[in-house]
């Protein structure tokens, strides 16, 4: 997982619960990295994942909530490092249709070694879509925060339903989406 | 544990210290890397130009629009670009008949030509091919490989079939002509011994003419005999019969000595070499083109005894056939309708290792900006429909290729010019053949 991811984490939960809540959480986590988490950095996803779950204690939130939060929260942070993004970019689905080709091709100019989920699109109607999502990881909550955070940022609303997914034991995560203006 | 504002503060700075750590170290391993990166990148860069200056083919790297976007070296120097860049002109300018918007790749094998600078067309021979540079990125290369040398050499080969087919039907026609000729020649010398015997069988009848005047019972017959001798002119006769019918033997004997020389000249099938006697050689080629030179040039032989020479007969007479031939022309050239002949001048001689051929004249010579093209294939300064631009590069190739020779010349604009054909002789070979009259009239 890259440090950006990490750092996303540190600004979302400060934003969120404050600068004591980040240092108490980095203090109350038992985590595998020792130094402190740099954007191009690669560290264990088991680390985010323990940070969540710490944070998720100690807030009393459910966890798959908190990461969708924390994806919503992502998306206009992780947009401003890919570079000329908005060109041809007119709807979420003209992002999503591409996001193999454009966001994750840029992922590894700056980070060679990313290993990227793969996500694909398929196009269903004028406002609606499927997403099918691979990953080790299987971080679906952490996608459909970055998807609601992607509507957000175009001024729609999506409504999501994840049919299948890769934490209950499918081959893949599917979500149906349905884009709604805001 | 809570914590104050300084205390997180201290916490973040020294977070911040171990990071900028961190991050200097990765820049610094990220720049080594990025170094070793480049190096590898100018080095597959140099590779790649190395190898596209290597390939004897033009290649052209074309956008989908048929703009050239790179070209290689061979592009340049088949082109004559050599000092404009390709870059950036339509591919159509180059090959007219490659248009991308119809060709579909991958295509091969398309013979077109090739617009080079000066204006000339060069035979080419072009394969297209999409490259796919990346997803958004494509184009095509198209690989044009210059035909020049094997259409030339295409041309010999039909240029030497076609002589092989006229040596064939020479050797025919000089056997269907010899038997008659033999016939002819016997029957001649029978005419010339036949008159001479009638001439006294004649000379007989006339003086029993003058006996037959002076008897009156034969006056009638006399006088009619008389009337016949005058409007035969029989004194006329008998001068003129015996010198013509030696004219006509002695004709025959041309005509003989022609088809020998004709034999000798076509060796039609003959494509291995063998020791052969070049001063004989120029003898029967002298005899075959006899009519190329006979109105414009006497020659002059000066030939010296020759060891055979291993060769290819029937290619070495076809040299001495364009260099005697040209000769007559530049003679003519100079003389014009002149009735004055000029000299063409052959000479040979050997030493232990090669045989010297020396064909000059004293015609109009090559003019000195083209003395470097006269062996180019296809150039000549004859008017059209006397000279293909053949023969010498086909002289130059029989000589230098075929017989690990040289030929040379010398030339003088306006006082003539003397090429010299170098052959080497096997080491076996010994001086056999006789020299023959120094000169020749034409």
């Amino acid at each position: 997982m890259k440090g950006i991811i990490f750092k996303i984490l540190e600004d979302f939960v400060v934003r969120t619960s404050g600068e004591v809540a980040w240092e108490e959480l980095l203090d109350a986590t038992e985590l595998a990295t020792s130094e402190p988490f740099i954007g191009p950095g690669d560290y264990p996803v088991d680390d985010l994942l323990a940070l969540a779950n710490t944070y998720c204690v100690h807030t009393g939130d459910e966890i798959n909530e908190l990461l969708t939060r924390f994806g919503r929260h992502a998306f206009p942070l992780l947009l401003r490092t890919v570079p000329n993004i908005s060109h041809n970019i007119r709807t979420p689905k003209d992002l999503l249709e591409r996001l193999d080709s454009l966001i994750h091709t840029e992922v590894r100019k700056l980070h060679p070694a990313a290993d990227t989920p793969q996500i694909s699109f398929l196009d269903t109607g004028p406002d609606s879509g499927t997403i099918r999502y691979v990953s080790e990881r299987r971080l679906c909550p952490i996608a459909r925060g970055l998807i609601d955070g992607l509507a957000h940022s175009y001024g729609k609303q999506v409504e999501q339903d994840e049919t299948e997914c890769m934490r209950n034991g499918a081959d893949a995560c599917e979500i149906h989406l349905r884009f709604a203006s805001a | 544990m809570s914590f104050d504002r300084i205390q997180i503060l201290e916490r973040q700075l020294e977070r911040s210290r171990r990071e900028n750590a961190a991050l200097e170290r990765m820049i610094e391993s990220k720049t080594r890397s990025m170094f070793g990166a480049q190096q590898r990148l100018t080095e597959s860069a140099r590779h790649l130009r190395s190898i596209m200056a290597a390939m004897p083919s033009a290649m052209f790297v074309i956008a989908t629009d048929g703009r050239i976007q790179s070209s290689n070296e061979a592009a340049a120097r088949l082109s004559g670009y050599a000092t404009e860049p390709l870059e950036g002109r339509q591919l159509a300018e180059l090959l007219p008949g490659i248009d991308v918007n119809v060709i579909k790749p991958p295509c091969r094998d398309i013979e077109t030509s090739l617009m080079a600078q000066g204006g000339e067309h060069v035979p080419v021979l072009c394969s297209l091919s999409y490259l796919s540079l990346s997803k958004d990125s494509s184009g095509m290369v198209c690989v044009a490989h210059d035909l020049r040398d094997k259409k030339q050499l295409e041309l010999e080969l039909r240029h030497a079939q076609k002589l092989e087919s006229v040596g064939q039907l020479a050797a025919g026609i000089a056997h269907e002509i010899n038997t008659p000729i033999q016939f002819v020649s016997n029957n001649a010398e029978f005419v010339r011994d036949s008159i001479q015997e009638l001439a006294t069988v004649l000379m007989a009848y006339a003086q029993l003419h003058e006996a037959a005047q002076a008897d009156r019972s034969f006056q009638t017959e006399a006088q009619r005999i008389a009337r016949v001798m005058t409007n035969i002119d029989l004194p006329f006769l008998l001068r003129e019969l015996p010198s013509a019918s030696e004219r006509t033997i002695e004709g025959t004997r041309r005509v003989a000595a022609i088809v020998r020389a004709m034999k000798s000249f076509a060796h039609p099938g003959d494509t291995e070499k063998a020791p052969h006697d070049l001063n004989e050689a120029i003898h029967s080629t002298l005899e075959v083109c006899r009519h190329e030179y006979r109105y414009v040039a006497r020659v002059d032989l000066d030939l010296q005894p020759l060891p055979d020479t291993h060769c290819n007969l029937g290619d070495v007479n076809q040299v001495l056939l364009n260099l005697i031939v040209n000769a007559a022309h530049a003679i003519k050239d100079k003389r014009g309708d002149s009735s004055e002949l000029g000299v063409i001048r052959i000479h040979t001689e050997a030493n232990e290792s090669q045989v010297l051929i020396e064909i000059g004249d004293d015609g109009n010579g090559i003019p000195t900006d083209v003395q470097r093209r006269i062996f180019d294939p296809f150039f000549t300064t004859k008017e059209v429909g006397r000279g293909s631009g053949q023969g010498l590069a086909i002289s130059r190739n029989l000589i230098v290729e075929r017989h690990g020779g040289r030929i040379s010349f010398e030339s003088k604009p306006g006082a003539g010019s003397t090429f010299r054909v170098e052959l080497p002789i096997t080491p076996s070979s010994k001086p056999t053949s006789t020299p023959k009259p120094t000169a020749q009239p034409a």
